[in-house]
């Protein structure tokens, strides 16, 4: 099925601003102990790569550690019905992004209700997706794949965190505007697909740009467009010429609703001009949430 | 930054579900591929 340019872009610009969320539990003395950030994704994508900028910032303001356990599996759906299987004494948070509400459409039968069971804390950061291709790949540029692509059809493997992932509805989205037939593999993370992209056992992906930028800007993966309405301050030479895939991936935290405003929201929301992820805005591919 | 009220927390999760069930709907995706 094609769905109509226009209707594309609607629902790119809707999918721009989701954050990511943390899910604790109130408590007047906090922490008091180590704190576990649960992660959906396998190590080294860009999940796991923002869980652990947090959460070392996180530790450093507050004087606890924050552990990052990863719990990759059915698009995080895994982790987050461990986290709200955890007791909700505030010492098991999880990261959430757009996945979560893919999931609430892909799956027939969750065994969580996401909003009730889940509350924000706070938007950390945004990011952009990005169109890659191992070098083995002729394409240079977004025409000259879909041509490649259609005239080898099936012959290139898309890679993706997973199914339901960001990056697999973003080149689900790009197969179905071009017009090209390409065969998605999941992966259990950013990290283990981009592995695998680099090796050339796949040959597109659509990561963020968090986990992807320093394998472009060393040239091991070609990087043809990113999917945002303009170009990244990261990658100033990369064009955003993939207009019908305008999206964005971000990264929050959350409290529960019925709780009041807890330190870590405040801490977050006071400190993060400051924090290493603001600091690092030049060096990765990710804005401080406005949202 | 923005600490979301419980309230906007919903509506946006809502939002978002919506929108991208459409094009999973679209698209055909399933959760075993």
């Amino acid at each position: 099925m094609k769905l109509p340019r226009r209707n594309f872009l609607h629902l790119a610009v809707g999918a721009a601003a989701l954050p990511a969320v943390v899910r604790f539990a109130w408590a007047q003395a906090y922490p008091t102990r180590p704190v576990s950030l649960v992660a959906g994704f396998a190590p080294g994508g860009g999940v796991d790569i923002t869980a652990r900028l947090i959460g070392q910032w996180l530790s450093e303001r507050l004087g606890q550690q924050f552990v990052i356990e990863n719990r990759p599996g059915a698009s995080s759906n895994i982790a987050t019905e461990a986290v709200v299987r955890a007791p909700a004494d505030g010492y098991t948070l999880l990261m959430v992004g757009s996945f979560n509400t893919i999931n609430a459409t892909l799956y027939d039968k969750l065994n969580y209700n996401f909003i009730r069971d889940i509350a924000p804390v706070a938007s950390v950061m945004r990011y952009p997706y990005v169109m890659l291709v191992n070098s083995s790949v002729p394409a240079k540029s977004v025409p000259e794949l879909i041509a490649y692509a259609k005239a080898n059809p099936r012959k290139l493997n898309m890679a993706s965190p997973g199914i339901g992932s960001g990056p697999h509805i973003a080149g689900e989205l790009f197969k179905m505007m071009a017009g090209v037939n390409m065969v998605h593999v999941p992966y259990r993370g950013g990290g283990p697909a981009l592995t695998d992209l680099l090796g050339g056992q796949v040959q597109a992906m659509f990561p963020g740009t968090v986990a992807s930028i320093e394998y472009i800007r060393a040239g091991r993966l070609r990087a043809l467009a990113v999917t945002t309405a303009t170009r990244s301050d990261a990658l100033p030479g990369i064009p955003n010429s993939c207009r019908a895939m305008r999206r964005a991936s971000g990264s929050a935290s959350a409290r529960p609703r019925t709780r009041p405003p807890t330190l870590l929201t405040s801490s977050i929301r006071r400190s993060m001009p400051a924090s290493p992820i603001r600091k690092s805005r030049r060096g990765l591919p990710i804005s401080v949430a406005r949202c | 930054v923005l600490a979301l009220s419980p309230a906007d927390f919903a509506k946006l999760i809502a939002e978002e579900t919506e929108k991208w069930g459409k094009v999973i709907r679209a698209a055909n995706i399933k959760p075993q591929g």
